[in-house]
């Protein structure tokens, strides 16, 4: 069974279809990129598995629950506790230090632990900027950040939007293999959406979308 | 509809939301703790209390059975508090069961204790309802609609209460844990468990009274275990010191004591307690979740508590404010004599013996006036006294409330104990009381009287 499974998922906006009945499987512990011109609908498609956005009809079930019949503290819930994010803007609080902005997904998750959120960024290594603000880091530094909080609850699975969108090659590189490590010691799957042939070549399996609709599913590696 | 009807509705509605509201209490513990099977042991003890207090509306109910059924409201309280307590602190760690830990949780034995609490926690409420609607029968002129619209609005109330409890209280429920629903049980009876009304059970001064005697007793026993010569040699000033040890200031903070200290305890013992992190929980997001939960569930159960507190704090409040009066010393009047007899009429048209306040007679025996005491007992029975006991000076007897006090050394001496031999009680006087009047030997009041003015009493008790 799969640990993403998209049924019939449409999305229809007041003028256009974004999603065109996407039908989708995703096995627990895979890295899939979803790829695909702009307007093609993978951001909705993420946003809709993430449970951030709702599918005009269809169904999507993480791990066996069918997020959309959920009450909406319960889909909240589900999503602090299963769904770790990571999109193009860092969305950090600016007058919160690192430490502090992982904290506070800790505070939204259960209670802070200011120990636990020093030691992640320890792990994406950030140990020396723990008390810096994010303008005080660059780019590549905020997106470490961002994973330290996209993890620190332990996710089971990870979404990520563009996540080096912002950032240039060596930081890229830097980025995933940061993300590619914590994968293989977490054991999360991983859905990352990218325009950038060389952000979906570190998948395992490259979705391709055009138009709402699923053109090419590729494994390209095991 | 007649003002008696009315009264018989009232309460049976009262009775009805009460019934419902502790059993849904009851039954939501039992769901939550996995104990569904017990829940007919509720149901059991709710069906023989009910059949209970159908027997007790067709008998022949003396006054005695029924202020025992409304003291029985009382001690069910602190059953229930005691309870409450010892749950409490068993559950956060201190095994209050000792040997019985083990055998109380199979199945028979608390089958049998629930039912066993069952009835006592309804039956007192349910048996006296049901004799005071038997009265409201006989005061409407036989009515039975006292009856049929009493037993409809009862089980309609009952019916229909359980019903929005359900539907509106099962997330309320997650507040309740076994102590917490102990003693909200307690707090039940005590804000609604009146039989002829809402509540009729006063807390405080009861507890208030037994503190003032206990402490008194002690310190009176203090003074004998010393080998100190009791009251004979310790001036008025000494006792006017000593007796804001049991006075109704210090039984009033004691009362509050008694209730506030161990729930204090217990809530200081349950916010610094710390979580045990189980084993299963391996990761640092886990531990927090569990964290987390222990720390609602802790304010969450902590609530009732809170509430039990602040109701014991308000009546204890009301009391105080009703404390603040004088002792009412009523001025002796002159009773006659007929024939070395005294006579003293129960009803005059400036006076009614029986209207439950201190009553005070002066005989004169040659230059010297004696004070007679009379007073109406909690039983209804009229306590015939000299105004002095066996061990002060003869200062005499103030009315409070709910006793008299001792004007000598401010002993607070309970209704029900007046007339009775011995102590700090009024020295009673052998009289016969008949429906007209009072009448006492000359004789006997003036021997009664000369003990007390030659001490022979104090002596008796110094040998």
């Amino acid at each position: 069974m799969s640990f993403i499974t998209l049924e019939g998922v449409t999305k229809e906006y007041s003028a256009a279809l974004a999603l065109r009945g996407v039908d989708l499987g995703v096995a627990e512990g895979e890295w899939v990129s979803i790829v695909g011109p702009s307007g093609s609908g993978k951001s909705t498609l993420l946003n809709i598995i993430g449970g951030l956005d709702t599918p005009s009809s269809g169904r999507v079930l993480i791990n066996g629950t069918d997020i959309n019949s959920l009450s909406e503290d319960g889909l909240a819930r589900f999503r602090r506790e299963t769904i770790g994010f990571v999109f193009q803007q860092s969305h950090l609080i600016p007058y919160l230090d690192a430490t502090e902005n992982v904290m506070l997904a800790q505070y939204f998750h259960s209670i802070p632990d200011r120990k636990e959120a020093e030691e992640a960024l320890v792990r994406v290594g950030l140990g020396h900027r723990l008390r810096h603000r994010p303008p005080q880091l660059s780019g590549g530094e905020q997106q470490r950040v961002c994973i330290a909080r996209a993890i620190i609850n332990n996710p089971a699975l990870l979404l990520a939007d563009e996540p080096t969108g912002n950032l240039d090659r060596a930081n890229t590189k830097n980025v995933l293999d940061l993300l590619k490590e914590l994968y293989k010691q977490e054991k999360f799957t991983v859905v990352v959406v990218t325009h950038d042939p060389y952000v979906a070549g570190w998948a395992e399996r490259v979705i391709h979308m055009e138009d709402g609709k699923v053109v090419k599913d590729e494994q390209i590696r095991t | 509809m007649s003002r008696f009807v009315l009264e018989a509705l009232f309460i049976a509605a009262k009775e009805g939301v009460k019934l419902s509201l502790c059993v849904f209490i009851v039954i939501s513990l039992l769901r939550r703790a996995d104990r569904k099977q017990l829940i007919g042991s509720v149901l059991v003890g709710i069906g023989i209390v009910f059949v209970s207090s159908i027997g007790a509306m067709s008998s022949e109910a003396t006054i005695e059975m029924r202020e025992t059924v409304s003291k029985l409201v009382g001690y069910v309280f602190g059953l229930f508090y005691i309870f409450s307590l010892a749950a409490l602190f068993h559950m956060s760690g201190t095994n209050m069961l000792g040997p019985l830990k083990d055998v109380v949780v199979k199945k028979p034995v608390l089958f049998s204790l629930i039912l066993f609490l069952t009835i006592i926690y309804f039956m007192p409420d349910m048996a006296g309802s049901s004799l005071y609607l038997k009265d409201l029968y006989y005061m409407s002129g036989r009515d039975l609609l006292v009856f049929i619209a009493s037993g409809v609005v009862f089980f309609g109330a009952a019916g229909l209460s359980y019903v929005l409890f359900e539907r509106a209280g099962v997330g309320v429920t997650r507040l309740f844990g076994l102590p917490q629903t102990l003693l909200m049980l307690s707090l039940v009876k005590l804000v609604a468990g009146g039989v002829r009304g809402f509540a009729e059970f006063s807390l405080i001064p009861s507890v208030q009274s037994g503190l003032m005697k206990l402490t008194h007793d002690a310190v009176h026993q203090m003074l004998v275990m010393l080998m100190v010569p009791d009251h004979p040699i310790l001036s008025v000033t000494a006792w006017n010191y000593i007796g804001v040890l049991f006075g109704e200031g210090a039984g009033l903070w004691l009362s509050l004591l008694l209730f506030m200290l161990p729930l204090g305890i217990f809530l200081t013992q349950h916010f610094s307690a710390e979580p045990v992190v189980p084993a299963e929980a391996k990761s640092g997001a886990m531990r927090r979740k569990f964290i987390k939960a222990f720390r609602d569930e802790r304010v969450l159960r902590s609530i009732p508590i809170f509430v039990f507190m602040l109701f014991i704090f308000s009546n204890w409040f009301v009391q105080k404010g009703d404390g603040a009066y004088r002792l009412y010393v009523p001025e002796p009047v002159p009773a006659a004599t007929e024939n070395g007899v005294v006579v003293i009429p129960i009803k005059s048209p400036s006076k009614d013996l029986s209207d439950g306040m201190l009553h005070k007679f002066s005989v004169s025996i040659g230059e010297e006036s004696i004070r007679i005491l009379v007073m109406k007992r909690p039983d209804g029975t009229l306590a015939v006294c000299l105004d002095a006991c066996e061990i002060c000076p003869p200062d005499g007897y103030g009315q409070g409330k709910g006793h008299v006090v001792c004007l000598y050394c401010n002993t607070p001496i309970p209704y029900e104990t007046l007339g009775k031999p011995g102590g700090c009680n009024p020295i009673p006087l052998a009289a016969l009381v008949t429906d007209k009047d009072i009448r006492i030997e000359m004789k006997e009041v003036s021997l009664k009287w000369s003990d007390v003015k030659t001490g022979k009493t104090r002596e008796s008790i110094e040998r």
